[in-house]
């Protein structure tokens, strides 16, 4: 260990962590720190199990690694997205869009919830989405931008994007192309030499890439960590398609797992996913990963990024997400030496608490007890729900109250409209609820539901947006 | 059968904070809250100075700021100035707001520090609107357009806690809480769940409830001496354990801060308000006999004292649970630590507002009470870890206390803290808990604890244009304090000054002391 200043970095990998990581080194760094991106040959399909996602936390990242919203759009195929749509979930066939939005109002020191519960009968599942811009918008195929800094009901709208790693890692090579990335074709692997603790990359012909410092960011990690771990197949298809409206990526429960269905412009993708066992039923071009995470994914110089690090199955968009916070989180503790101890077990403890809690906002989408169902979900139900999430479920379902950990990935809205898409019902409410009559609840409920109703109204259909949309930019842009 | 009645036992500061913010809450509920508190049974008066959290609670209780500053003799409150913690001599003021402005997303100190690496000499707190402002004796509201220095920043009073319960207590009775006047003499608890019943007065009327808090101070009628919940002791790591306070005749100019100064055995305050001056000195017995510790203490008065010195006994820590059974301990019957970064008033308005979101239907459900007791539980910890900070952040070995500290084991949790800190100027990142980023680098900057290095993103920028950035910042903060008003002229034409006319030695009956 020494007390040296950190020159030289090395990314590890081919894939969608290896080009986003590269981009955000150079981006945040002074030149005085060399980046190298060190190929690994991998399948590009490998990097199915991110899924196909993107938060809207991405518009700001992107813009961050110098990547404007114009150029993705022109340069890619991806479309805008408001969230996911599961269709036929789980033991209680439970349909809802779990949609990207702002958090919901709060009336009298009372969130919305507790008012939305108040005045429906007992026997009714809750009806969130008529009060939530993106899934009206969704529903019904229109989009626009959210205006900023209006008090219009468009302003509540989130949007993320539908991004396929297939179709945007060669987007992100033309623009490594253009920095001060040092860019060295595979045929190096990661190894420990001689009797040093620290790790380089050496070729086949014992040639060295010296690095203080090496991001591991393969994603065809497959190894099974510990027995119980759950390990999955996926395969991807792409089938062209003429334009249509999917705003929300759709995840469908099937037989053998799930399938989540992504529209992109130009053509669908494809994804199913099957618990291991059952990989031989899925086509020829299947991958597999192992689920779960690795404890201590910064040890020595190596550091391990996004799927090498850790994984969740491709159901949200919490693969991106987390990808995104892995980048994130490096940058914030790039070493200031080659001494990096303090860097790695800050790194270490955030990356679990990210991980642990996004991990926790997918185990929620599972209700059963292991017995129903196809083998990946009944795998999924093995795994154990955990206090922290038991926690959660115990107070929303008993009293609607909303239970939060430190920096969760997911806030209180995404969690209610989870709850409720899966049929969490709060058996009370909060007692300051009935501080307002009914009839005034009523007004208000029927108030935010109509200038939603209305905005809806008058934004345009997707694909009409979309068309004009992208014209405007090829003029304004070329 | 829902809850309908519930009793407060006390009506200290806790007593009255938690009356007024469950009959806020709940006016147009069928709950009815009585309040039993004995006027044999003086109150503590925890801290007289507060955080900007307060005003939150204020606001929600639709508190008139200038009504309220009046009735409390308030002063404004910028932040906390500690004396002779780092090394004998030094001072440094712990502000409510940050220092300078994020550049390129990265946070200000690190560009600081890479100007302190070229040569460059400015204090951080030259870069920070409310120190300067604090330093100059001088206050403004924050203003309204965040891309202006002197916005960004918080503020809380400093205010006689005693007035306070009495003016919260007039709110309460407006709200329909009841006082009953009595001591406590007995609880009964249920044979069955173990639940408190009733507690019996001196007088012989019996208080039944559903609910019971338990704002008892220090003795925890309830939560301990009935329900044997246990504390868990932290002295190990907080070992000051006594107090003396005594008020004293205000001199000098108003200052919108309170002040720390540490002692051979413990530390002093010093807290301004309009009418007189708070003063206390807290100590470990062990290194100190109070006899010394109050001749210390009323040695060093800015003016003569107005009352007789209060001895205060204490030990640090928590209960094992702050909400047992049908029991909430909030207040001192729910845990102490020492006043040092004024806390005490702010561990009350968590357990409130705690308590508020998961008030009991019907039963008290255990589900809540574990929720309950986990929010608590986290913001005492968090607390904890940064009081301990000010003792081990330090370069004094002049004394056993200070010789004491130097050789502490401390919590993992503050050694990854100030390991990251001098690596390279990082703050852990935690979401829950009181005390920002900020203020962490306030302290350790403030007790000389410098990185050794900085975030590599600083480097980004070329020197020159972090110096013009930082540049820019600086002197429009010191601009901004220019055109400030006064702290006493501000309170004056804000219509919060008090008709309490400056209380002084002669006015007050004679101290006790005095008439021997």
């Amino acid at each position: 260990m020494t007390s040296e200043p950190l020159k030289t970095i090395a990314i590890y990998g081919s894939g969608l962590a290896a080009h986003l990581c590269a981009l955000s080194l150079v981006k945040h760094l002074p030149e005085a720190i060399e980046v190298t991106l060190v190929a690994n040959g991998a399948d590009p399909a490998s990097d199915m199990f991110y899924g196909t996602l993107a938060p809207p936390s991405t518009y700001d990242f992107f813009l961050s690694i110098g990547i404007t919203e114009p150029e993705l759009l022109l340069s890619t195929r991806s479309h805008f997205s408001l969230g996911t749509e599961f269709a036929n979930w789980g033991a209680e066939n439970s349909t809802w869009k779990q949609v990207f939005h702002r958090p919901l109002p709060i009336h009298n020191g009372v969130q919305f919830h507790h008012y939305l519960n108040y005045m429906t009968p007992k026997n009714e599942t809750l009806a969130l989405s008529p009060f939530i811009m993106s899934a009206v918008a969704a529903d019904k195929s229109v989009f626009a931008h959210p205006p900023e800094g209006k008090n219009i009901p468009l302003a509540a709208l989130e949007y993320g994007y539908h991004l396929d790693p297939e179709d945007l890692v060669p987007f992100l090579t033309s623009k490594i192309a253009a920095t001060r990335v040092h860019v060295i074709d595979e045929g190096y692997e990661i190894r420990v030499a001689g009797d040093s603790q620290n790790a380089s990359l050496i070729s086949k012909n014992g040639a060295h890439i010296d690095a203080d410092l090496i991001i591991d960011c393969r994603s065809d990690r497959t190894a099974i960590v510990n027995d119980s771990d759950q390990a999955i197949a996926g395969c991807v298809s792409r089938k062209s398609a003429p334009p249509s409206s999917g705003l929300c990526r759709s995840v469908t429960e099937t037989n053998r797992g799930f399938e989540a269905e992504t529209e992109f412009r130009s053509y669908i993708h494809e994804l199913e996913v099957v618990d291991i066992t059952e990989a031989g039923q899925l086509g020829d071009e299947t991958q597999t990963i192992c689920l779960g995470r690795i404890d201590t994914p910064w040890e020595q110089n190596v550091l391990h990024l996004g799927l090498s690090a850790g994984a969740v199955a491709p159901l949200t968009d919490a693969p991106l997400r987390l990808l995104q916070l892995d980048i994130l989180r490096l940058i914030e503790l790039i070493p200031t030496s080659k001494d990096m101890r303090v860097e790695a077990r800050e790194y270490n403890r955030r990356f679990i608490s990210d991980f642990d809690l996004a991990e926790m906002f997918q185990r929620a989408l599972f209700s059963g007890d292991g017995t129903e169902g196809s083998t990946f979900r009944r795998q999924t139900e093995a795994q154990p729900v955990g206090d922290s999430l038991q926690r959660k479920l115990t107070q929303f379902t008993n009293r609607g109250v909303l239970v939060n950990y430190d920096n969760e990935p997911y806030q209180d809205h995404d969690w209610i409209s989870l709850h409720i898409g899966m049929g969490r019902r709060p058996k009370r409410f909060d007692p300051l609820t009935v501080r307002v009559s009914d009839a005034h609840i009523e007004q208000m409920l029927s108030n935010i539901r109509l200038s939603i109703a209305q905005m809806s109204a008058k934004m345009p259909p997707y694909q009409t947006y979309m068309t004009r949309f992208l014209a405007f930019l090829k003029d304004k842009h070329g | 059968m829902t809850i309908k009645r519930i009793c407060i036992l006390g009506g200290g500061t806790a007593g009255w904070m938690t009356a007024a913010g469950l009959s806020n809450k709940f006016k147009l509920l069928d709950i009815d809250i009585q309040l039993v508190e004995s006027d044999q049974i003086g109150t503590v008066g925890v801290g007289e100075a507060t955080l900007p959290h307060i005003r939150f609670f204020n606001d929600a209780l639709g508190i008139d700021e200038r009504e309220f500053m009046r009735e409390t003799c308030a002063t404004f409150k910028l932040g906390i100035e500690f004396c002779d913690w780092g090394r004998l001599g030094d001072s440094y003021i712990h502000p409510f707001g940050d220092y300078g402005e994020p550049i390129e997303g990265v946070d200000f100190h690190h560009f600081w520090l890479r100007l302190l690496q070229n040569g460059h000499k400015n204090r951080l707190d030259d870069y920070s609107f409310p120190i300067l402002a604090a330093e100059a004796g001088k206050f403004q509201m924050p203003g309204k357009d965040v891309s202006q220095i002197g916005s960004n920043f918080g503020y809380a009073y400093q205010f006689d806690s005693s007035l306070y319960a009495k003016f919260l207590r007039r709110y309460c009775e407006t709200n329909g809480v009841k006082r009953t006047e009595g001591k406590a003499v007995k609880t009964t608890l249920s044979p069955e769940t173990g639940f408190v019943q009733s507690v019996s007065l001196e007088d012989g009327a019996v208080i039944t409830a559903d609910l019971f808090i338990d704002c008892s101070g220090f003795r925890g009628v309830l939560i301990e001496q009935a329900l044997e919940t246990g504390y868990e002791d932290w002295s190990q790591w907080l070992p000051c354990n006594r107090a003396v306070a005594v008020p004293c005749e205000a001199r000098g100019k108003s200052l919108p801060y309170t002040r720390a100064t540490a002692r051979k055995a413990g530390w002093q305050w010093r807290i301004p308000l309009q009418h007189r001056t708070g003063n206390g000195h807290v100590y470990w017995n062990e290194y100190i006999s109070d006899d010394e510790a109050a001749h210390q203490l009323t040695s060093t008065l800015e003016g003569p004292a107005l009352a007789d010195v209060k001895q205060l006994y204490f030990k640090t820590g928590k209960r094992r649970k702050l909400w047992h059974k049908n029991v909430v301990a909030i207040g001192l019957s729910g845990g102490f630590l020492e006043p040092l970064e004024s806390t005490s008033i702010h561990l009350i308005q968590e357990g409130i507002t705690a308590l508020i979101e998961l008030f009991p239907e019907d039963i008290c459900e255990q589900s809540d009470a574990d929720e309950y007791n986990r929010r608590m539980d986290l913001n005492f910890e968090r607390v904890r870890d940064f009081l301990l900070l000010h003792y081990v952040a330090t370069q004094r070995d002049d004394s056993e206390m200070w010789r004491y500290f130097r050789n502490m084991t401390l919590p993992d949790s503050l050694i990854e803290k100030m390991e990251a800190w001098n690596s390279r100027g990082y703050i852990l990142r935690y979401e829950h808990g009181v005390f920002l980023p900020p203020s962490w680098v306030a302290v350790m900057t403030g007790q000389n604890l410098m990185p050794s290095a900085y975030d590599r993103r600083a480097e980004t920028l070329p020197f020159e244009d972090v110096l013009a950035k930082t540049e820019r910042i600086r002197t429009e903060s010191f601009a901004a304090v220019e055109r400030t008003a006064d702290h006493a002229d501000f309170i004056k034409q804000y219509g919060a000054q008090t008709s309490i006319m400056p209380l002084t030695a002669g006015s007050m009956a004679a101290p006790l002391s005095a008439r021997h």
